[in-house]
């Protein structure tokens, strides 16, 4: 099973209040020489870079992390629901925001967005124990999730503040 | 062959010189290899100044009584060294190097090393024979006790190793053992890239050779705490002046709902083996015997093939006559547990070690007088945790283990009682609650998360017992026996009973029944 990209290509447009026609373009569009797995990403990216300069990242380097993060959700994220590599993806992404705030940088950038979206059906349908277990993930979730416009229409996730299985 | 068959003599002298030419070349060979060890023959022919010894010892049919002092290998420390010691014991390993043999010799859960050495005293004979003995198999060893410069890791008696002088075997094991004690009897490692060995018996290879298995250090503990279990719950039971009695198994009539039962031929009809002690209890309490406790098997023909269920356990079950509210039993009863806790915690706690070791657990954390929580809050704590439910309905084993892990995060303690049940999901015999008829009067206990324990206070009144059966579309006709019992005047009255195996597996933290049961039950075993 892989994690439909569509829905977070559609989070985002909303997000960054992308206009209903230009939205309906970008979803129907097919570019000959690109990898049409990879073009959500692509697209976001870009979308970033017109409508909110600042989540693309701040220099060179953020901006190059913030691309490779974004290519992680689209290839490995999207296989987080597949029960041989979920365990791989999620603790990957744990060890990842264990000494950072946010995933790519120390501030939000797209990147954060994209795989908040992709990762959220697996989050939202974890056990307490699981969520326990790769507790940097449910901080970083927790955070973004409190944010109306990153939700949007989602219902909240529970988390426990206390620890339970320790 | 033409040539063969014209002159079968010549080939045949060929072929028989071949074969006497290679059989000259074995015995030459053979005779050279015996002149090259000739250790081998000194073994053979050497004087053997451990004659009368060791060896094999006869069968034992009590020939003669033998005044002999044998220590417990537990016993051997460094108080008793210098001293000539006979233990009995089986042989746990054993590893010769030459001149030496060192073996580990076991009695239930206490190792000592002993070691055979080629000296004055000790033939080479004695300690070819030593090592040669099987695994498993029970030995008499007489030995000097000597105190060891560095402590013995791998034993329990750490201290001090036996110089063995004398070496019987009692009883020989078979050379292939269908499992061995030392890999049964390995802690499990919780982390993931563990470099030691790891091999582990499983369930079933432990269950179907649960002779050996049962031999493990953890094992044996396990029992003995069970047995304490059962001793304590009698004792406690006794001194707040309860009476033992025995129901019987064989019964006529299914009695909390038919299908969970198991069927027998009882002569020329068929009987049911009880599912539970429940009826006799309250006829036992309607007989005036006011505080009633019984231990005894339970069979549920339930196929559940889960960790926690089995089809025949032994059942510990209480019921007690009250004066006007059903708290004086809960209350009873609870303060029975932690006592019971808190006497396991002392008298038991070499045990619990020797079980930690292999199959380590946090503690059992309890609170005194023990914590009692209303069903609707138990149902609030889920609902901040997120978990949707309705008032009225029962908890799932999911749900069960979250509110355990709630209540321990916020209490600090893995036992707890929930109280006043919804009425629907309870059985027909319960009394509702009188302010609040969605409710009854029942209660639940927990230990780490998982249910011990289901009781409320019973109906006594035949007429409204009538009204409930009918109203849970209960056959009147079935349970007309059950009704008889309080049509003579029966006191107010409330129980529960636990199930042994279950509280010793909770108590311990284990992770299946199946390790608390001596020989266990399930749809699927009834052997040994």
């Amino acid at each position: 099973m892989v994690i439909d990209v569509k829905q977070s290509l559609s989070s985002l447009y909303r997000y960054f209040n992308v206009p209903k026609e230009f939205s309906a373009q970008l979803s129907s569009m097919k570019l000959p020489h690109l990898n049409s797995e990879n073009l959500p990403g692509w697209t976001a990216l870009a979308l970033s870079r017109k409508y909110a300069k600042k989540l693309a990242g701040h220099n060179v380097e953020d901006a190059a992390f913030v691309r490779q993060w974004v290519e992680y959700a689209v290839t490995q994220g999207v296989h987080a629901d597949d029960s041989t590599s979920s365990s791989q993806v999620l603790k990957e992404v744990n060890k990842a925001l264990a000494d950072q705030s946010y995933i790519a940088a120390n501030y939000l950038t797209v990147a954060d967005l994209f795989l908040f979206y992709v990762l959220h059906p697996i989050v939202a349908s974890m056990t307490f124990y699981e969520k326990e277990k790769y507790i940097n993930l449910s901080r970083w979730f927790d955070h973004l999730q409190l944010e109306p416009n990153i939700r949007q229409t989602r219902p909240l996730v529970t988390f426990s503040r206390t620890l339970l299985y320790s | 062959m033409p040539e063969a068959e014209q002159n079968p003599g010549a080939e045949k002298s060929k072929k028989q010189l071949k074969k006497e030419a290679k059989e000259a070349e074995k015995a030459q060979k053979k005779a050279e290899r015996k002149a090259a060890n000739p250790v081998n023959n000194e073994a053979t022919t050497e004087e053997d100044v451990s004659v009368g010894k060791y060896g094999n010892l006869p069968m034992i049919q009590s020939e003669k009584p033998v005044e002999r002092k044998f220590i417990d290998i537990s016993a051997l420390t460094p108080e008793v060294a210098n001293q000539k010691v006979w233990i009995r014991g089986r042989l746990h390993t054993s590893r010769a190097k030459g001149k030496q043999c060192f073996m580990v010799i076991r009695q239930q859960h206490a190792t000592v090393q002993c070691l055979a050495a080629v000296n004055e005293n000790n033939s080479r004979q004695l300690i070819k024979f030593t090592s040669g003995v099987n695994k498993e198999s029970i030995v008499d060893i007489e030995g000097l006790v000597q105190k060891v410069n560095q402590p013995i890791e791998s034993c329990s008696q750490k201290l001090v190793e036996l110089h063995v002088s004398q070496f019987w075997v009692i009883s020989s094991a078979k050379s292939q053992l269908p499992l061995l004690i030392e890999d049964a009897a390995r802690p499990e490692k919780k982390d993931e890239d563990a470099e030691g060995l790891s091999i582990r018996v499983n369930q079933d290879t432990r269950l179907d050779n649960r002779i050996l298995d049962l031999r493990t250090p953890a094992n044996q503990a396990i029992f003995r705490i069970e047995a304490e279990v059962s001793r304590l719950f009698r004792d406690i039971l006794s001194e707040k002046g309860f009476v033992e009695i025995h129901t019987p198994k064989i019964i006529s009539a299914a009695s909390e709902g038919g299908a969970n039962v198991f069927t027998v031929s009882y002569f020329k009809g068929s009987a049911y083996l009880a599912q539970s002690p429940q009826l006799y209890k309250q006829m036992a309490i309607a007989a005036d015997f006011d505080r009633v406790f019984t231990v005894g098997a339970v069979f549920r023909a339930e196929d559940s093939n889960t960790h926690r269920h089995l089809t025949e356990f032994v059942g510990l079950d209480l019921e007690m006559a009250f004066k006007y509210h059903y708290h004086e039993v809960l209350n009873l009863i609870g303060s029975s547990f932690t006592e019971m806790f808190r006497q396991l915690q002392k008298k038991c706690a070499v045990q619990i070690a020797a079980v930690a070791e292999q199959y380590p657990v946090e503690p059992f954390q309890f609170l005194d007088p023990p914590l009692i929580l209303d069903f609707k809050t138990g149902v609030e704590m889920l609902r901040e945790a997120g978990v949707t439910m309705g008032d009225e309905d029962d908890l799932s084993t999911p749900d069960e283990k979250l509110l355990g892990r709630l209540v321990k995060a916020k209490y600090s303690t893995d036992f707890y009682i929930l109280d006043k049940f919804p009425l629907a999901v309870r059985p027909f015999y319960t009394m509702p609650d009188p302010h609040d008829p969605k409710l009854s009067n029942s209660y639940d206990f927990f230990m780490r998360g998982e249910e011990i324990m289901s009781g409320a206070q019973r109906i006594h009144d035949p007429e409204f017992l009538t009204e409930r059966a009918k109203h849970h579309g209960v056959d009147i006709e079935k349970i007309k026996a059950y009704i008889e019992a309080f049509k003579y005047g029966c006191p107010p009255h409330a129980g529960g009973g636990i199930g042994l195996e279950r509280v010793v597996m909770l108590y311990l933290g284990l992770d299946n029944i199946r390790k608390t049961s001596m020989f266990p039950r399930d749809p699927k075993r009834i052997t040994p």
